[in-house]
C-alpha cells in the first residue's frame, strides 16, 4: 500500500558465519580471542550468523550468544544444515535459525528478510534503498594506479578491481571492491572483495604482504608461507584462503 | 630561478645534515650560487656542521617575521664566497613557518642563487613538510637499516602527495636515493641490506653510496664539511654525488669491501 | 725514530679534532643558555592554560593571547599579558 508507513522487502546480504567445531566454551573462548587480537577493528560491531553442523546438539545456545557479543559482533542468529527438530527447538529458545543459501557457487549465509513464514529462497538482487546495491564482480572494471604505493598511504578502489602497476610498500594499504592486481612486490596490506564478495582474489608478482584479506576472511604473513617472496594469486574457497602459484 | 633541492629522510641521524652541508660546499666550489637553509624548527645544526655558529645573528623565522631582513640573516661561507647559509630558528613555535611566508622567501633566495638545498628536520611534522613542499628535486637519505627505509618509503608517499608539485598537478619532484653509512663488509657478511635490497624496496633512482666512515665525526667537530676531506672516503663519495647532480655519469666507488693488507691497517684510517 | 713519531703524532692529531669540538660547543652552549634564561619554559604551557580559561567564557582565537616575561632590571619580573577579545557583532 503505497500510503503505508512502512514496507517489507526481500533482500540478500552476505554475512559472516562463525563456524564451531567445539561446544567447549573455553576452547571457543580461547580462540576467539586470538583470532580477533590480529585485527580487533576488522571484528567490531560485524553482524554473525553462528554455524553450529559440526557440533553435537548439547550445545549451550543461550552461552555461545552471549560469548559472541562478548567479542562486540553483533549476534544475528544460528545456522547450518540441521534437524528440523533442532531448528524447532532453537526458535523456541528465542534465536533466530538462518537458512542457508542452496546453490553451490555460494556459501555463505543469506538472510532472508520477506515476510513469508517459511524459508523461501533468496529474493533477486535487493531494490529497496536502504540496503547497500553490490553488483556482481564480472561487471567491475579496473581502477589502474601507476606507481609505487608508499607506506602509510591507502587507495580504495570503490566498486571496481584494482590494478597496481608497481608496489605496494610495507606499512601501505590497498583496497577493492573487486580484485586486486599488483605489478609488483605485495609487502603491505591487501583487502578485496572488501563489500562481500567472495570470489574476489589478489594476484601479485612478488608475495611478501603483511596481510591479505578476501571477503573479510584474512590471512597473517604467517600463513603465506607456502608461496611466500614468489609470485602468486589468493582466493577464496568456502571460508579458507588458498594461495596458488602464478606463474 | 633557482633549483629547490630538499634533503630529507624521515628517520632522524641518517646524515642529512652531514649531506647538506657537503653538498652544499660542493656545489659552490664547482661555481654555482648556494644557498643552504636550515628547516628545522627549535633545534639549530646547520650552523654547527658547516663551522658558523658564532656568525648567527638573525635567523629563518626573524627574517619571515620581518625582523631582519635576509641581507642582514644569511651568513657568508668563509671558504667559499659563493655559499651563503640560512640558519634555523630556536623557537618551538610550529605555526612560525607556513606555505606563503616560506614560499615568499624562497622566491626572494631564488633571484640571487642557483640552488636552495632545504635541509629538512626528520619527522613528518611541520618543519619537514615545509622543507618538502617547494622542492623540484628531493635527495632521500637513508641508512642500510630496516627502519631508516620504511621511513624513508614514508617520505616518499609525502613527496609525492604533499608537495606543491603534487597540488598543482605539475612535474613531479624528482627523487634520488643517498644511501649512508654503507658498509660494505657488513653487507658481505650477509649482517647488512645491500645497495641492491635497499633499491628494490624504494625503487628510486641511485644517486650516491656514502660509506660508514670516522672522517664524518672529524667534520662536524671541526665544522669542516666532510666533502672538504678530499683524502676520505666519505668526502670523496660525496664528491662522486656532486658530479651526479650536475649530470655527470660516475661509477658507484666504495661498494665493495677492501682487503687491507697488514701494513694498511697499521697506515691507514 | 720516525716510526714512533709517526704515531704519536697521528694521536695527537685525533686529540685535536675532539677537542676543537669541545671548545665550539662550549662558547655556544653558553651563549645558548644565556639566552633561553630569558623567556621561562613554562610560557607556551601558561599560554595554553589561560586560552582554555578564556575559552570557557568568550570565544578567543589561539592568537589572541600573547605573554612576555620581562626582566626590568634585576629585580623586577613583569609577566605581560595580551588579550584580544573578539567583537560580539562581527565573530571572525
Amino acid at each position: 500500500m503505497a500510503d503505508a508507513s512502512i514496507e517489507f522487502k526481500g533482500s540478500s546480504f552476505t554475512l559472516s558465519v562463525l563456524h564451531l567445531k567445539t561446544t567447549t566454551l573455553a576452547d571457543l573462548r580461547e580462540d576467539l580471542i586470538k583470532k580477533v587480537a590480529q585485527a580487533p577493528d576488522f571484528f567490531y560491531l560485524v553482524p554473525i550468523v553462528v554455524d553450529i553442523e559440526r557440533v553435537d546438539s548439547s550445545i549451550d545456545y543461550q552461552s555461545v550468544k552471549l560469548l559472541v557479543e562478548e567479542f562486540k559482533f553483533t549476534f544475528v542468529g544460528f545456522t547450518g544444515s540441521v534437524a528440523k527438530e533442532q531448528k524447532k527447538l532453537i526458535r523456541e529458545l528465542g534465536f533466530s535459525f538462518v537458512n542457508s543459501a542452496n546453490s553451490p557457487a555460494n556459501n555463505t549465509a543469506k538472510v532472508d528478510t520477506s515476510t513469508k513464514p517459511v524459508a523461501a529462497k533468496p529474493l533477486a538482487e535487493p531494490k529497496n534503498k536502504q540496503a547497500e546495491f553490490v553488483p556482481k564482480l564480472e561487471l567491475y572494471t579496473d581502477k589502474i594506479h601507476r606507481g609505487q604505493i608508499r607506506s602509510g598511504q591507502q587507495i580504495y578502489a570503490k566498486g571496481q578491481n584494482l590494478v597496481v602497476i608497481g608496489s605496494v610498500s610495507a606499512g601501505a594499504e590497498v583496497i577493492a571492491d573487486g580484485n586486486i592486481h599488483v605489478y609488483g612486490s605485495l609487502r603491505g596490506r591487501a583487502i578485496a572483495g572488501a563489500k562481500g564478495h567472495h570470489q574476489a582474489q589478489i594476484y601479485c608478482q612478488n608475495l611478501e604482504a603483511e596481510l591479505v584479506s578476501i571477503n573479510g576472511n584474512y590471512w597473517l604473513s604467517e600463513s603465506m608461507e607456502q608461496h611466500w617472496s614468489s609470485p602468486a594469486y589468493i582466493h577464496l574457497s568456502d571460508t579458507e584462503l588458498v594461495s596458488s602459484k602464478l606463474i | 630561478m633557482a633549483r629547490i633541492i630538499v634533503v630529507t629522510s624521515g628517520k632522524g641521524g641518517v646524515g642529512k645534515t652531514t649531506s647538506s652541508a657537503a653538498i652544499g660546499i660542493g656545489l659552490a666550489l664547482k661555481g654555482h650560487k648556494v644557498v643552504l637553509i636550515d628547516f628545522d624548527i627549535g633545534l639549530r645544526n646547520l650552523d654547527l656542521i658547516m663551522g658558523c655558529e658564532r656568525r648567527v645573528v638573525y635567523d629563518f623565522v626573524n627574517v619571515i617575521n620581518g625582523e631582519a631582513t635576509l641581507n642582514q640573516a644569511l651568513i657568508k661561507d668563509k671558504r667559499v664566497s659563493s655559499l651563503s647559509i640560512l640558519p634555523a630558528s630556536q623557537t618551538r613555535d610550529k605555526d612560525a613557518l607556513n606555505k606563503e611566508n616560506v614560499g615568499k622567501v624562497l622566491d626572494d633566495l631564488g633571484e640571487r642563487f642557483d640552488y636552495i638545498i632545504c635541509d629538512s628536520p626528520a619527522g613528518i611534522e611541520a618543519g619537514a613538510m615545509m622543507a618538502l613542499y617547494y622542492a623540484d628535486e628531493a635527495i632521500v637519505t637513508t641508512n642500510p637499516e630496516v627502519s631508516s627505509v620504511r621511513d624513508s618509503d614514508r617520505i616518499l608517499g609525502m613527496l609525492a602527495s604533499r608537495s606543491r608539485r603534487a597540488e598543482l598537478g605539475l612535474d613531479p619532484i624528482k627523487e634520488h636515493l643517498l644511501l649512508t653509512r654503507y658498509s660494505p663488509k657488513r653487507v658481505e657478511e650477509g649482517e647488512m641490506l645491500s645497495v641492491e635490497d635497499v633499491e628494490d624496496i624504494l625503487a628510486i633512482p641511485l644517486l650516491g653510496v656514502i660509506p660508514e666512515s670516522q672522517a664524518v665525526l672529524k667534520a662536524s667537530n671541526a665544522g669542516e664539511p666532510v666533502i672538504l676531506d678530499t683524502e676520505s672516503d666519505a668526502g670523496k663519495a660525496y664528491q662522486d654525488v656532486i658530479d651526479r647532480l650536475l649530470g655527470e655519469t660516475v661509477e658507484f666507488r666504495f661498494l665493495v669491501a677492501e682487503k687491507k693488507g697488514i701494513l694498511s691497517r697499521l697506515f691507514g684510517g | 725514530m720516525a716510526l714512533l713519531d709517526y704515531f704519536l703524532r697521528k694521536k695527537e692529531k685525533q686529540v685535536t679534532t675532539a677537542s676543537k669540538a669541545k671548545e665550539r660547543l662550549q662558547i655556544i652552549v653558553a651563549h645558548e643558555r644565556n639566552n633561553r634564561n630569558k623567556q621561562p619554559d613554562y610560557l607556551p604551557q601558561l599560554t595554553e592554560d589561560i586560552l582554555n580559561v578564556l575559552r570557557k567564557y568568550v570565544q578567543v582565537s589561539d592568537k589572541s593571547l600573547s605573554i612576555n616575561l620581562d626582566n626590568k632590571g634585576g629585580e623586577l619580573n613583569v609577566l605581560e599579558l595580551n588579550i584580544e577579545l573578539q567583537d560580539e557583532s562581527n565573530p571572525d
